[in-house]
């Protein structure tokens, strides 16, 4: 492999990596600025991305906009219908929350590894609609 | 198998996997005296059943640490074990003290077995899970010494590596901790203190040593990647674990009395408890993902990604939910800490022993893999009991808070029994899931007796 393809795929593997962390990083330990880092990342790098740091880069923005939707958006719901004062809603809220989280974090797992190998991945379910 | 003495796990995991279901036998009764709570009284009082699922838990996994370690060490150290017949002669050892144990606490009063076995003389029973008589405890400390001192002449006789060496200062920490078994101080603070360096050290401390040595050398023989790669993830690995375990056992003194920096040092140190869990899920999937052979046996390939990720959401994920001090507060002692601790002993613990057993028990039966047909059945067995498990751990959740809600954090808080009732048909739904658990057992029980072509497995992958 000539230099400059084996340097082309390093970068792309690296900001690979870069996205599928900071997807991680937004759901473990800084929700809002893990994904704002995410956003910045896309948008400078984004042109410069192709066949692989594109489809991760593409996923986990995508997937953590999704993923910021069913968590803030259906729980606001839950407790706009359930209320406050009732141990039904923190009840289906806690199960929801954890679902959802811990499903996330090990796709997230996943697709880092993937990321780590230099392979494309595609989050299942709600992946389908972003470039794989 | 490269060295003959790796044999002598065999029994040790035949024994496991008897007492194991043994354990989930008591916890179906358990269940079901939740419900009805006449059920096999007087017979088997819900004290009786509980100390019996609890302990039989213990003493299995042990079995099935000392077999992994025995399977594990001569391979590791290039040589035969020091002693097989020692080996032997502590398991029978270990496999009747651990018999009549039981045996004692369905048979006689618990205070009537106090007095037949001397506690008087060095009082250490009537603490949760330490409820095994002095002479017992004697003769666990035995045989954790005759293991210890088995398994250190091996690798110190043969190859050092890092998978042996961590998995020998876990089994060290495990018996050193277990001496603190033996201090019984008069004030109950202090008692509280120091039975949590026996249980919390243990596991969530020594243990998970093992755990990841155990996870390391089954992943090193199935996916084939280089050995020094595997040897770092472990070294951070457990480096975490130690780091977050030592004064996460601060998470268990916010209400016994202890000073009140403890539940800084506590919330603290713990919530960073899940990081080594979630290292070992990535460390797993990045092996699997980069292996350089597929291995025939893809049901212990199967339980070793399952032990990750079902460790990572028991110890991970649900510790943390009721770590912090302020939620703590109202959720302590409730069924949110049963789910947790039912979730996070089979991901963590049962699933590696089950890991090592399905790599091993082939090997030890003259087959690298077992045949097709059986790995089909374990692998149903894997995801009935997992699955199960999964269910257990919400139904007792979706208790738990409801639990804490009613009970604790309303302003119009209402009796234990009477939200006991509110909240029965968790209890029932998790019994049911127990029932389809104890069936992927019986499956998991029957694959190892399936017959099949296993020549056809070897050549297929060859």
């Amino acid at each position: 492999m000539p230099l400059w393809d084996k340097d082309m795929n390093e970068s792309e593997k690296s900001l690979a990596i870069t996205a599928e962390a900071l997807f991680l990083f937004n759901l473990l330990l800084a929700p809002g600025l893990g994904f704002i880092a995410l956003l910045m990342v896309y948008a400078l790098k984004k042109s410069q991305a192709n066949n692989l740091a594109a489809n991760h880069l593409s996923q986990t923005v995508g997937v953590s906009l999704i993923g910021g939707v069913l968590i803030v958006c259906v729980i606001a719901l839950i407790f706009l219908l359930g209320g406050f004062d009732s141990g039904y809603t923190w009840m289906v809220v806690v199960l929801y929350f954890t679902f959802i989280h811990s499903s996330l974090i090990l796709m997230g797992v996943i697709g880092l590894v993937k990321a780590l190998n230099g392979e494309h991945f595609r989050y299942p379910l709600i992946g389908k609609p972003f470039r794989a | 198998m490269q060295y003959q003495s790796q044999s002598v796990a065999k029994p040790y995991f035949i024994a496991a996997i008897g007492l194991f279901i043994g354990q989930i036998l008591f916890g179906l009764v358990m269940g079901l005296q939740y419900v009805m709570g006449d059920f096999l009284f007087p017979e088997i009082p819900f004290n009786v059943a509980r100390m019996v699922h609890t302990n039989l838990l213990i003493v299995w996994l042990l079995f099935g640490f000392m077999g992994s370690a025995y399977f594990l060490v001569p391979e590791e150290s290039e040589r035969e074990l020091f002693s097989p017949k020692l080996a032997l002669l502590l398991f029978w050892i270990f496999l009747i003290a651990g018999a009549l144990t039981i045996l004692g606490y369905l048979l006689v009063p618990y205070a009537t077995l106090a007095d037949l076995t001397g506690n008087e003389l060095l009082p250490t029973m009537g603490r949760e899970f330490l409820e095994q008589p002095t002479i017992t405890k004697i003769g666990i400390v035995i045989v954790a010494l005759g293991f210890l001192f088995n398994i250190g002449m091996t690798i110190l006789g043969g190859r050092k590596t890092v998978v042996n060496l961590v998995l020998l200062t876990g089994l060290l920490g495990l018996a050193v901790f277990f001496l603190f078994s033996f201090y019984n101080p008069v004030n109950v603070v202090d008692d509280k203190f120091y039975w949590w360096w026996v249980v919390h050290l243990w596991v969530e401390g020594v243990w998970e040593l093992i755990l990841g040595a155990i996870l390391a050398f089954v992943l090193i023989k199935v996916t084939g990647v280089d050995r020094e790669v595997i040897e770092k993830w472990l070294y951070v690995i457990i480096a975490m674990s130690l780091i977050t375990g030592i004064i996460g056992t601060g998470h268990h003194y916010y209400w016994i009395g202890t000073p009140e920096y403890w539940q800084w040092w506590g919330s603290i140190f713990s919530a960073m408890e899940p990081i080594p869990f979630f290292m070992m899920t990535i460390f797993a999937f990045n092996m699997v993902n980069r292996r350089r052979r597929d291995h025939p046996n893809k049901a212990a390939v199967l339980w070793a990604l399952g032990t990750a990720v079902m460790a990572f959401l028991g110890a991970g994920v649900w510790g943390f939910m009721h770590t912090l001090a302020p939620v703590n507060y109202y959720t302590h002692g409730t069924q949110i800490t049963a789910a947790h601790g039912h979730m996070a002993f089979y991901g963590a613990y049962v699933m590696i022993v089950l890991t090592m057993i399905s790599y091993a028990m082939p090997i030890m039966r003259g087959q690298k893999a077992a045949n097709m047909r059986a790995q089909v059945m374990e692998m149903w067995s894997f995801w009935l009991m997992t699955v199960s498990m999964v269910f257990i751990t919400l139904f007792l959740t979706g208790a738990g808070v409801l639990q804490t809600y009613l009970q604790r954090y309303t302003d119009d808080p209402l009796p234990f029994m009477v939200v006991q009732d509110k909240i029965e048909i968790f209890y029932w739904l998790r019994e049911i899931a127990g029932v389809v658990f104890i069936i992927g057992l019986v499956l998991y029980v029957i694959s190892f007796f399936v017959k099949g072509n296993e020549a056809k497995v070897v050549a297929d992958t060859a």
